[in-house]
């Protein structure tokens, strides 16, 4: 190994550590859900608890937020895949019906990552 | 007219080792891997020789050679898998043209490997983050990619050295 070397393996080391430790921190809670459906397409504060109904390209999806979190509670699909995924609560997180074409995407105020750089 | 194309001993050479490459590529993509994304990268040894023997313009031959000839056999050429190989093929090829200018000693096989592997891996997650997966969850599984590829080039690069030793 010569010093060019070391000195590259050092560095790759170190680049890799910091870039895991800042990629994997906690995810933050979310405050908002955009809703993305064939008909609408709107963003929901999860501070008030309330049922939301979103027409899809079956039907109409039953949606809960509570407790600053969001779950899809009914759904025209035959599947029920959005249904069994339960609770989302964090910045990033999704809940997707497929059949339906229903999106929730969680919103922090902050996004998880300060920033990207190679 | 016929055209007659004669291959020089150059050629002939590059024909050998491309030929040498694309047969570990292949023998290689039959390995089962824990994770999509993740191999080896044997294959590489054999541009890090020729571009520490035979240098620079002769590995872009061999390795671009093996990525399309590995692809036709395979079955891959012109798919996402072809592009993802073509892609982290081309990074690390500029990474090596690069690091080949460095004045002094420079790199050895060890040093050339690690940033031939981190290349490959930065731009084929970037054109899958770009092209086909550009959801930010994608972004934590780029530091486990990394770690595993700069153990491998190590290794890769161990193995080169051991080649390198037993050349004539």
């Amino acid at each position: 190994m010569t010093r060019a070397d070391r000195l590259l393996l050092l560095v790759a080391i170190i680049a890799i550590s910091v870039f895991a430790f800042r990629t994997w921190q906690p995810s933050i809670n979310a405050d908002r859900v955009e809703i993305i459906s064939p008909f609408e397409h709107k963003t929901v504060s999860l501070r008030q608890d309330k049922t939301l109904f979103v027409a899809g390209a079956l039907g109409r999806s039953e949606i809960r937020i509570a407790q600053h979190r969001i779950r899809f509670i009914d759904s025209p699909c035959t599947t029920k895949f959005c249904v069994l995924q339960g609770w989302a609560s964090h910045s990033g997180e999704l809940r997707v019906c497929l059949p339906n074409k229903v999106s929730l995407r969680l919103l922090g105020s902050k996004s998880p990552f300060d920033s990207l750089t190679f | 007219m016929a055209l007659v194309l004669q291959p020089g001993r150059e050629d002939i050479r590059l024909a050998w080792l491309a030929a040498l490459a694309t047969s570990i590529h292949i023998l290689e993509s039959s390995l089962p891997t824990p994770l999509p994304g993740i191999k080896p990268g044997f294959a590489n040894i054999i541009t890090i020789i020729v571009l520490l023997r035979f240098g620079w313009r002769s590995a872009v031959w061999v390795s671009l050679l093996r990525v399309t000839a590995g692809s036709l056999l395979l079955g891959t050429f012109l798919s996402p898998t072809f592009m993802l190989s073509l892609t982290g093929a081309l990074c690390s090829l500029s990474i090596l043209g690069l690091a080949c200018q460095l004045p002094g000693k420079g790199f050895s096989a060890i040093g050339l490997s690690i940033l031939a592997a981190l290349a490959h891996i930065c731009g084929q997650f970037l054109l899958a983050y770009v092209w086909f997966i550009p959801h930010q969850g994608l972004w934590g599984l780029l530091p486990v990619l990394l770690s595993l590829a700069l153990i491998l080039g190590i290794m890769n690069g161990v193995i080169c050295n051991k080649v390198i030793a037993r050349l004539p």
